[in-house]
């Protein structure tokens, strides 16, 4: 079955509440948008498994939090059923004045619908330059 | 320039939702297909009579040229990254298979120290050809171009 | 009743208008995303009703550029809240094209005949 419209808008849904959630250290959101087994793999992290382990490694960034924004753009969904993934840039802007950073990015997102929505099964961050400006 | 939506009883023609999405994923494949350097899949998002105009380069027009077109800037496409925003989807009256859409584009360099190298306005025209929307004409508006040194006045 | 996906696609719409309006110096334009008696609280300026948003849009602005990103909407039937990200784009202290401010709009918006509009848009800089 192809994904709907309402998948779509909800699996929109799901990466903004990551990023408002990353951003303001909001930590248990953060982790609840992933699936119980879900895997953070990001060059700048390494691989995190499971909501626990990705609510603790959180924890460790949260005081980071208010300094950082993540916009995410150009996303190409595919899926069907119960399962998407998501290809998208990201574009990460860090201001701890007089130091302003621009980081470019991919994310690769597998997401799962489970009975409370549409979850990160695993998020994949390629990092490809970083610039200060 | 401002895209207004037309006085109350003017021509307006709200697309579904589903035609919304679906032109918004045509914009998304385009910039991945430009930055990822997959020329041919670019010109493939274009019909047959499809156009890419540009102010500094005229009309380029059908999908072999617009592909030598992506594939022939100076340095490169690969190592840059178009992002969209505020994109306007409009339907047009009398006409169920065009659409045109009006949006940001923003063109980071991935390496280089000037961000971003462009800033301007996509004004596309949209055809729906075989139950799928490409672009019919993609019109390029740069307000500033770093790689030309060029800045236009808005 | 829950916002539809029609509905928020017309809000990100009417944001999106909002910019359009706002960099391509068109006041009315601008005035016409607000309801009547809207108020509008910017970095720079505040206005009530149409008369002073209207003037809030100045000129064009070529280089100056409102970009939004990550937008959370909720509401039921003819009301609704919005959280987004703002950057504007234009000509640095140092000449150079870049990211000159940022920060979030909070939104409050109502459905007036058939169209959502802003009732209170805020923006709090980051900066």
């Amino acid at each position: 079955m192809p994904l709907s419209v309402e998948d779509r808008m909800a699996i929109l849904a799901l990466v903004t509440r990551y990023n408002h959630a990353v951003d303001e250290g909001d930590v248990d959101t953060r982790s609840e948008t992933f699936t119980e087994d879900g895997v953070w793999d990001s060059d700048t992290a390494g691989v995190v498994t499971s909501r626990e382990a990705i609510r603790a490694h959180a924890a460790t960034r949260a005081p980071q939090a208010h300094t950082k924004k993540h916009w995410t753009n150009s996303p190409v969904i595919e899926g069907d059923g119960d399962h998407a993934t998501i290809t998208q840039y990201l574009w990460l802007v860090e201001i701890v004045e007089p130091r302003r950073t621009l980081m470019i990015g991919t994310y690769h997102d597998t997401v799962r619908r489970e009975p409370e929505g549409w979850l990160f099964a695993k998020r994949e961050l390629r990092v490809h330059s970083r610039i200060d400006y | 320039m401002c895209y207004r939506r037309p006085a109350a009883g003017g021509p307006r023609v709200s697309l579904s939702v589903d035609d919304r999405l679906e032109i918004l994923d045509l914009a998304a494949r385009y910039n991945h297909a430009v930055d990822s350097g997959d020329h041919e899949g670019a010109a493939a998002l274009f019909t047959e009579d499809g156009a890419i105009e540009a102010t500094a380069t005229g009309t380029i027009a059908g999908p072999a040229a617009i592909a030598d077109y992506i594939g022939s800037r100076p340095d490169g496409w690969q190592r840059r990254r178009h992002f969209n925003n505020n994109a306007i989807i409009e339907g047009v009256p009398g006409d169920e298979d065009a659409a045109t859409l009006a949006m940001y584009i923003m063109v980071l360099s991935r390496r280089e120290t000037v961000l971003p190298r462009l800033l301007g306005r996509y004004e596309d025209e949209l055809r729906r050809v075989d139950g799928e929307w490409r672009f019919r004409r993609r019109r390029i508006i740069a307000d500033a171009d770093a790689a030309s040194g060029r800045r236009a006045e808005g | 009743m829950p916002l539809s996906v029609d509905d928020r696609l017309e809000i990100l719409e009417l944001m999106a208008r909002y910019n359009h309006c706002a960099d391509g110096g068109d006041g009315e334009g601008f005035a016409d995303t607000f309801t009547a008696d809207a108020l509008f609280e910017g970095s720079m300026s505040s206005a009530r009703g149409r008369a002073e948003l209207v003037q809030v849009i100045a000129s064009g602005g070529g280089l100056w550029k409102h970009w939004l990103n990550s937008p959370i909407i909720e509401g039921d039937g003819d009301h609704a809240t919005a959280k987004v990200y703002l950057v504007r784009t234009g000509l640095g202290e140092d000449g150079e094209i870049g990211l000159v401010a940022s920060g979030t709009y909070h939104d409050t918006l109502a459905r007036i005949d058939g169209e959502w509009k802003f009732t209170h848009r805020k923006v709090h800089p980051d900066q």
